[in-house]
């Protein structure tokens, strides 16, 4: 056994190179899988977190929404079944003037805050505050302010000093009550943009004119009672006002569905090309160490033992990879919580990296299967080997013309287009998943098939392009198998690359696309808005135009379909279309088309929609409004992505009926000023109303960010990719020198010079290259053609946006690849020991 | 008939570790044109690296080799190569063929690392298949031959580019009695026939038999 484990130990240490590529394959898709596997666990924690910080103590929270009478509401007195205590709260917005020396040092003229009124005493009960400093014998009332230490540390406010401080456009002189740590509600990362101070309840509700009134509830438990029954009791009691848990496991695990998905998917890409390296980096081994074996064998060792020895190689890099993996998972899963803690909605949030004893315990597994799996065909080749055979040295392994690959690899490329658009809903998401990897399987087995092809055409030229060499090299291509897997290798990794990179500028241009579509500045939300109130919201200075939209974001049900209509708009057919741009399907006449919505129960609906309900035209669907089922007409179909494609268009005049909802829901605002200026005008004007709003520019940031921050990951995914796939070529090209060192030689002896050589293997590599690039553009393409099925199936939908430069730049990058690649084997080769090389093998 | 091969004063030494190992010691030989020279000698007396070093595979510690008159061992990596495709033509004991091109592509490889056209050789390449024997078999590899047929696609190799010396090293070492025979009728032929000249290492006197001179290396000198 000691002899055994000897030899596998320095077999290792023999190659290093080789060595590390495996490990390195391995500890990678490990890592990944561990950090994907992490991933929703870490960022509920997160999450939770950074509510606990905002929410303290609080297990229920009661909050208007825009379905609320008024913006602010009264705590009810009666004692509810399971309630420990209720705290409320207020906020308004406040703005700090800097001295004209910080003014010059932060470049900034005014600090926005948010002011938030609470009770001292629930405070402390809810989310005590953590106090630096804090004003002895007085009573948290009147004109106090609590600042954070790092507002009070970078404008030099100590406790007991004066501040000025604008709330809700009135000037107010305060006094510093005390110095809290950024933590809790005082939470505060540089990359946040705005930090919280406390006032004394009483005080902002009195600025806000809602004494004895509360935006917000914050209900605590007592110990056993159960969250739904208090839930229910609430709503009872909180009519029209929204009743809900801080954070909801539930709604967060949907949500990083989106997220994990993709990963998974692209763990599954990085997995299978390290796969691919390590099985034919194991064909190297088993052939090396075929005159070993043969040696064992014939001094009595068993298949057995040999096999032993083989299995033990792989399951030594397996072991290795799979410890370096997990620690590198921990690594990547914290960068990977880095970049979504910079959530462009919630804030930022505190990074921390949560797993288990069992997410460690199943990428070890992995790694460990990996390896295992990987080499077990050409360990059991090699095990199958006559001992004579091995001996006598007579292992050449003969190429046989499997002509079921070429036929199996169309069967799969058929496969994988044609499944994801016959899947069934349910089993959807897998298939495309499956058919995605399927695809990629396939390309790799037809890339043989593909080379040759190509090579057959470059034959043609390339004697005219770069002499006898050129021919020469193409004669080299083919049927080296090394060659070969390093198409294989560059296709999968620029596939994935360009797959990634191009579904990423897709989402970028979709998002572009859609807020075009939007042809106003800001959308604003009031509390009972009608007529009046849009008369006043065209008094505002900057207001140029208004538009009332009836319109609900909470999804409207379709009767027996299983769907839910998540954007209904109620539209006034005459002005909706001078506030957005409606893409109509088809060559009807949209005038026409919008008069009909008038003339009864007509309904529009998106193309997403009507793909996922199987609707055409003059169908008919059933609607689950509040005034019932509602039987409406199709009578067209539109492009939109909002809500996920899943939206539709009634006319203005049977939603009001249907939905029975007689208040505007939210305003589109055109503004002939600054839309920020104009945005902060409309707050001020409407504050005691309570007023939600803000400028599109804003959203389509927002939304560009949360987009991105999930491409950046996805794409480091595609990169680490390439990444392995580059190392695989990098190796393969050092494998094929060692092979073709003979065949080299042989030719250096019947007069192939060093520069000849030289041009001989960059033409291979560039030709290499070029093939590789060209079927990773196929393999992308593939891929890309099965991406919108994928994303429908988790109700994403998104038109891909070709690009051409990527793919010249995945020719040009192949090409790069592989021509770098090969520098190093060529300098080797050109200088090789010819007669050394011919006499011993 | 004039000579072909002048070998004047030639040492070669190598270093094994920090060994140094004086594998020929002060050799002159001339060789004519048109001879069937065998070099024999026990092993590790110098016999190849006397063969290579003709070839310009290696290149002498001191001393000089003239082919035709020119010192190889003064030429440039490109002059040698040239040298090598055009006046040597090399056959090795493992064959040496390129595995996976097929018999044709590796006769014609001298004439493509020559720069020529190789369309333009197809009756050349016809008639030293036919030569060797081997007509019917251009399209398949290595692979599919038996070892005396790889020899003979090595030796139409060596003539393609109809060199005037061709240098054989062990050429029938890995063959069987029968093939050794074939092998050795065509240098036969092919040295009474075209008037090559032929330099070929072996162990075995019967085929030097096939030749008009021996020469025998031992201990790094030329004994004949």
């Amino acid at each position: 056994m000691g002899i055994i484990v000897r030899f596998i130990v320095k077999s290792i240490f023999e190659k290093k190179f080789r060595a590390f590529i495996i490990v390195f394959s391995i500890a990678i898709s490990s890592a990944l899988f561990f950090a994907c596997s992490g991933l929703s666990g870490t960022m509920s924690s997160m999450y939770e977190n950074q509510i606990k910080m905002q929410t303290g103590e609080a297990d229920i929270i009661i909050q208007p929404d825009e379905e609320s009478p008024s913006g602010t509401f009264k705590i009810r007195t009666e004692p509810v079944e399971g309630v420990s205590y209720t705290a409320g709260s207020v906020a308004a917005s406040g703005s700090y003037k800097l001295s004209e020396e910080h003014s010059d040092t932060y470049n900034i003229e005014t600090e926005n805050l948010i002011v938030r009124g609470f009770s001292m005493e629930e405070l402390n009960k809810l989310n005590p505050v953590n106090f630096i400093q804090v004003a002895k014998n007085e009573d948290f009332e009147g004109n106090y302010i609590i600042l954070s230490k790092i507002f009070a540390d970078k404008y030099g406010y100590k406790v007991g000093d004066r501040i000025d401080i604008k709330i809700n456009g009135r000037n107010k002189i305060l006094t510093v009550y005390g110095i809290s740590r950024p933590t809790g509600i005082f939470q505060h990362t540089p990359q946040s943009d705005t930090m919280t101070a406390v006032m004394p309840m009483d005080t902002v509700s009195s600025l806000l004119n809602v004494r004895g009134r509360v935006q917000s509830a914050f209900v605590v438990l007592e110990e056993g009672a159960d969250v739904k029954t208090v839930t229910g009791t609430l709503e009872e009691l909180y009519p029209r006002y929204r009743v809900r848990e801080p954070f909801s496991a539930e709604e967060l695990n949907q949500y990083m569905q989106f997220i994990v998905v993709p990963m998974f998917m692209m763990t599954s890409m990085v997995l299978f090309i390290s796969i691919f390296i390590i099985y034919s980096t194991f064909k190297v081994i088993t052939t090396e160490r075929l005159p070993v074996i043969g040696t064992f064998r014939s001094i009595g060792a068993t298949r057995k033992m040999t096999d032993i020895v083989l299995i033990g190689e792989s399951l030594a890099y397996g072991l290795i990879g799979g410890v370096l993996g997990d620690i590198l998972g921990i690594g990547v899963l914290y960068l990977i919580a880095k970049i979504m803690a910079a959530d462009p909605y919630n804030g930022q949030m505190n990074v921390s990296v949560k797993f288990g004893p069992g997410h460690l315990a199943a990428s070890f597994l992995l790694a460990i299967v990996v390896a295992l799996i990987s080499s077990w065909r050409p360990i059991s080749k090699s095990s199958k080997i006559p001992i004579k055979d091995l001996v006598l040295n007579n292992t050449e392994r003969k190429s046989s013309n499997k002509k079921w690959k070429k036929y199996a690899a169309v069967t799969m490329l058929l496969l994988s287009a044609i499944m994801p658009n016959i899947a069934p809903r349910p089993l959807a998401l897998f298939i495309n998943v499956v058919s995605l990897l399927v695809s990629t399987v396939a390309v790799v087995m037809c890339v043989p098939y593909i080379t040759k092809y190509f090579l057959k055409i470059f034959e043609r030229f390339y004697g005219n392009f770069f002499g006898n060499e050129g021919i020469l090299a193409v004669k080299n291509l083919n049927g080296n198998k090394n060659i070969l897997n390093n198409i294989s290798l560059l296709a999968i990794g620029i596939s994935t690359l360009l797959m990634i990179n191009t579904i990423s500028s897709s989402v970028g241009i979709e998002v572009l696309n859609a807020y075009k579509d939007w042809n106003f500045d800001i959308m604003v939300s009031l509390y009972k808005s009608d007529r009046n109130m849009e008369q006043i919201l065209r008094s505002v200075d900057g207001v140029e135009g208004t538009y009332g939209a009836y319109e609900s974001w909470d999804g409207v049900d379709v009767k027996d379909k299983q769907y839910t209509i998540r954007y209904l708009q109620g539209v006034d057919i005459k002005r909706y279309r001078d506030y957005v741009t409606f893409r109509l399907q088809g060559k009807k006449n949209a005038d026409e088309t919008f008069k009909l919505l008038d003339e009864g129960r007509n309904i529009m609906v998106a193309n997403m929609a009507k793909q996922r309900l199987g609707l055409k035209e003059g169908d008919s669907i059933t609607l689950e409004m509040k005034s019932g089922d509602k039987t409406y007409k199709v009578i067209g179909f539109y492009d939109s992505i909002m809500s996920n494609g899943s939206n539709a268009v009634i006319s203005q005049k049977y939603y009001k009926m249907d939905m029975k909802e007689q208040d505007i829901s939210n305003f589109f605002v055109k503004t002939s000023k600054n839309p920020d200026d104009v945005l902060s005008a409309i707050q001020d004007k409407f504050i005691r109303r309570g007023v939600f709003g803000d400028t599109i520019d804003s959203m389509e940031k927002r939304n560009y960010e949360s987009n991105n921050q999930f491409m950046i990951i996805l794409q480091a995914f595609s990169v680490i990719a390439m990444l392995i796939g580059i190392f695989g070529v990098f190796n393969n090209y050092m494998i094929s020198f060692m092979e073709r060192k003979r065949s080299i030689a042989m030719m250096r002896s019947i007069g192939l010079s060093k520069k000849q050589t030289l041009k001989m293997i960059m033409i291979e590599a560039l030709t290499g290259g070029c093939i590789g690039g060209i079927v990773g553009i196929i393999g992308g393409t593939l891929m890309l053609l099965s991406v919108p099925n994928l994303m429908q199936s988790i109700d994403i939908p998104i038109a891909i946006h070709y690009s051409l430069s990527f793919f010249i730049s995945a020719l040009v990058g192949g090409i790069i690849i592989a021509v770098l690649a090969s520098i190093s084997p060529a300098l080797k080769t050109s200088k090789l020991n010819i007669i050394d090389a011919i006499k011993y093998e | 008939m004039g000579k072909i091969i002048e070998v004047i004063d030639l040492n070669k030494t190598f270093l094994l570790g920090e060994l140094s190992v004086d594998v020929l010691k002060g050799i002159n030989m001339c060789v004519d044109k048109g001879e069937f020279i065998t070099i024999m000698g026990p092993s590790g007396s110098g016999k190849s690296t006397l063969l290579y070093l003709l070839g310009g595979l290696d290149k002498p510690t001191t001393g000089k080799i003239l082919i035709k008159g020119q010192d190889i061992s003064a030429l440039s990596d490109e002059e040698q190569s040239i040298m090598r495709r055009r006046e040597v033509g090399f056959v090795f004991q493992f064959y040496n063929l390129v595995p996976n091109l097929t018999v044709e592509d590796n006769v014609m490889l001298p004439l493509l690392l020559d720069g020529k056209k190789i369309n333009k050789y197809s009756d050349k390449l016809n008639e030293i298949l036919e030569i060797v024997e081997l007509s019917d078999r251009k399209k398949h590899t290595p692979r599919e031959l038996s070892g005396g047929q790889q020899q003979r696609v090595a030796i139409a190799r060596a003539l393609i580019n109809e060199p005037d010396i061709i240098l054989a090293d062990e050429p029938t070492g890995n063959l069987d009695s029968k093939t050794t025979e074939e092998v050795m009728n065509l240098f036969q032929k092919i040295n009474r026939e075209k008037g090559k000249t032929i330099l070929q290492v072996s162990h075995s006197l019967e085929t030097a038999k096939y030749g008009n001179r021996i020469v025998n290396v031992k201990d790094g000198r030329v004994w004949e």
